[in-house]
């Protein structure tokens, strides 16, 4: 987890979308996933500047279920953790 | 010929996300006027129909649900050739209906943004239009087809309505004399630029047309809540898993009984009736048995499939998937295999059938290569035989559990270990899926609508009749002419007692005679068929001895040899019509052979190891 200070007045937190909290939102900034994966993501919803909530992990803490675009997808932890986000903290 | 039907040349193609209710629409347009088939050489179902507007008629193709039309999945392929006019088994289109889902309309966009660039004629469908309302969600129709450049109708599919409105759509595309024609083909590898410069122009035209927001669904939420619940939820699931297991396996029966009566009766009329005795046994054991045997599946592809479609259009299949998925992750498959393999354990035929639900093709094959072995309820009659023939009624275990009880448990837990085994086998091997992650949405619930659920069964029902049904009638025709020829009135100088002779050398150690080598054979018209054989070669051998059945088995086996066809069966692809309905779902023959060699191989050497070690033990 990374923390940046800009300006000393906002606190960004940078952090990866399979690391939130149940019902905690980011603003997605970057990936890190192969090509392709990346892009079926993005043609989901996935994109840079969205927003996405963390709805629930499922019993075993794998998949997520992930609101984005006022809908419900289910990814994997492993897709998960190379989706980067920022948050207001 | 009826008038206008020339106008069947005249093809539209309807497409849209998932869970966009592109296929209500496409049931209330065309009703039960649909052909089911394969695309050549993959495994994409076609779905089309055939529209009447005003006396003329139209066909109309449902296209595979997908989220963009850039050429990577087999699905996307397909979709993406019908719309531009490439391939040579499907006429040029007139025209495209784009389906949306009018709740999530910024996702949807993304895919009618990508159907518009390509230049045809097109209608934009907000559906579920009543839901939006009810959300509080409102949008300008004008506004939005103003920026699209397109005709917008709003509609609610399950009720049917503003679908006269798509009638009106092609009914004015079809009067035009000229041919429109697709200006931009996709390529298969979108760049990220390309998908957001898309979606920043699909927030432009939301922003734009959308004049009341949607509230969040507080009952959707509390539903979603309570059917993901880490107890509830499994709760629930195991309920689901019982009730649709019950179902196909007992529920069923009385269907399956009833259709064994009436070709029993049929049979019977047949053989009091028929003079030529040749005649009257391909009608009653080679037809009537064959036919038979095909509409004994009937009863539960129905039940199961009508389980399938309640599941999968209110949304539950979703969660199920995700609720099963990291525990089938585990063997290298996914949470939508779970129900197939489960369905197996009535039959693999619905089992094998169900696996279409599995989008991603690696992981459908691999569920489809497991699910045979699932212990299916056609096994039973063998296991019940020579259980009771051999395993002693013994309490074991504490006095908890008898030792008959025991050795079958034994036997599905061996049909569910080697499938475990084969399936991270081939998922870490040849069906190693790279590139396609697990990613599905979890639609909103929603009430199925009757049409869709009734579409679904009937179009499976009859695909299974038409096309896996023939080849199980031929199979089925063919064994009944390798068990009756040369006539003489006794199995043993038949081909099929041939046959047994000529590979007894080969499966001799395995402990089997040319007797059980008949009942394989007979077998593969279906397992438990090799009882019925058994019967007929050792009552033909001993001559009326008023022995039962079990006693006479009790005689003519050793225990060693029973366990070892015992676990013969439990691996063995012992089912022609299992083979035939992998056929047709992998749209050839590579697969079926596949199966069968390497269960076939399995079967011959885990009994082999069986047979081999036992008698080294000297328990012969």
């Amino acid at each position: 987890m990374t923390i940046i200070f800009s300006f000393g007045i906002i606190a960004l937190v940078t952090k990866t979308l399979d690391r939130l909290t149940e019902g905690e939102t980011g603003v997605i900034v970057g990936f890190d996933l192969p090509t392709d994966t990346q892009i079926r993501l993005m043609e989901m919803g996935f994109l840079e500047g969205h927003e996405v909530t963390l709805v629930r992990f499922a019993p075993l803490r794998d998949p997520l279920e992930v609101d984005v675009l006022n809908s419900r997808i289910s990814i994997r932890r492993s897709e998960a953790s190379g989706i980067r986000l920022r948050q207001f903290g | 010929m009826e008038s206008g039907s020339g106008s069947l040349d005249k093809v539209f193609a309807i497409t849209g996300n998932p869970n966009s209710g592109k296929t209500t629409i496409f049931n209330q347009l065309t009703g039960l006027h649909q052909k089911v088939a394969n695309y050549p050489g993959v495994t994409v179902e076609k779905v089309a129909g055939t529209v009447r507007v005003n006396g003329t008629q139209f066909t109309v193709i449902d296209l595979p649900g997908t989220y963009s039309i850039h050429p990577r999945s087999p699905e996307e392929k397909i979709a993406c050739e019908i719309l531009c006019g490439l391939r040579p088994d499907t006429p040029r289109l007139q025209g495209v209906v784009c389906v949306v889902d009018s709740t999530t309309l910024e996702r949807n966009l993304y895919l009618a943004l990508q159907i518009r660039e390509l230049g045809l004629p097109m209608l934009l469908v907000l559906n579920m239009a009543d839901e939006m309302k009810e959300r509080g969600g409102a949008i300008d129709q004008q506004q939005l087809a103003a920026q699209l450049g397109v005709p917008v109708v709003s509609t609610v599919g399950n009720r049917g309505l503003g679908v006269s409105r798509i009638r009106d759509f092609l009914a004015r595309q079809a009067a035009l004399d000229h041919m429109p024609i697709c200006v931009g083909i996709p390529s298969g590898r979108p760049d990220p630029p390309e998908v957001r410069d898309r979606y920043h122009r699909a927030r432009q035209i939301v922003a734009a047309s959308q004049t009341e927001r949607l509230r969040k669904p507080g009952l959707q939420d509390t539903l979603d809540r309570i059917v993901t619940h880490p107890v509830l939820g499994t709760a629930l699931f195991l309920a689901i898993v019982i009730v649709v297991f019950q179902s196909i396996f007992s529920w069923a029966r009385p269907l399956m009984d009833g259709i064994q009566v009436l070709f029993l009766w049929l049979s019977g009329w047949v053989k009091a009736h028929v003079e030529v005795p040749l005649l009257r046994s391909l009608l009653a054991d080679g037809v009537l048995a064959g036919v038979g045997s095909v509409l004994a599946f009937l009863p539960q592809i129905f039940i199961l499939f009508l389980f399938i479609a309640l599941l999968e259009d209110s949304g539950y299949m979703a969660r199920a998937a995700f609720l099963m998925d990291r525990v089938m992750k585990k063997i290298g498959l996914q949470g939508k295999s779970f129900l197939p393999l489960l369905s197996s354990y009535a039959c693999a035929i619905p089992g094998v059938m169900a696996c279409r639900t599995i989008e991603n093709k690696n992981d459908r094959l691999a569920t489809m290569m497991i699910a045979p072995l699932m212990t299916c309820s056609a096994r039973l009659p063998v296991y019940t035989l020579l259980i009771a023939a051999f395993i002693p009624q013994t309490r074991v275990v504490g006095n908890l559990i008898s030792l008959p009880t025991l050795a079958l448990l034994g036997l599905y837990g061996l049909g569910f270990g080697i499938a475990v085994m084969v399936a991270s086998l081939l998922k870490s091997s040849v069906l190693k899926s790279q590139a396609t992650p697990f990613i599905l949405e979890l639609p909103p619930f929603r009430l199925p609508s009757a049409r869709t659920v009734f579409n679904t069964i009937w179009n499976r029902c009859r695909f299974f009749i038409r096309r896996a049904g023939t080849v199980i009638l031929g199979i089925s025709l063919l064994l009944w002419v390798l068990a009756s020829f040369p006539n003489t009135g006794d199995i043993h100088s038949s081909a099929a007692g041939s046959i047994g002779r000529v590979i007894e050398p080969v499966i001799r150690p395995l402990g089997f005679d040319w007797r059980i080598g008949i009942g394989l054979i007979t077998s593969f018209a279906a397992r438990e068929v090799i009882v019925s054989s058994l019967s007929t070669i050792y009552h033909v051998q001993a001559g009326d001895t008023g022995l039962t059945l079990v006693e006479t088995v009790r005689m003519q086996m050793t225990p060693l040899t029973a366990v070892s066809l015992m676990v013969f069966f439990a691996l063995a692809c012992q089912c022609i019509s299992t083979l035939a309905v992998v056929k047709r779902e992998t749209n050839g023959w590579r697969w079926p052979l596949f199966l069968f060699a390497y269960m076939s191989l399995l079967a011959y050497v885990c009994s082999l190891i069986v047979y081999q070690g036992g008698k080294a033990l000297g328990l012969a």
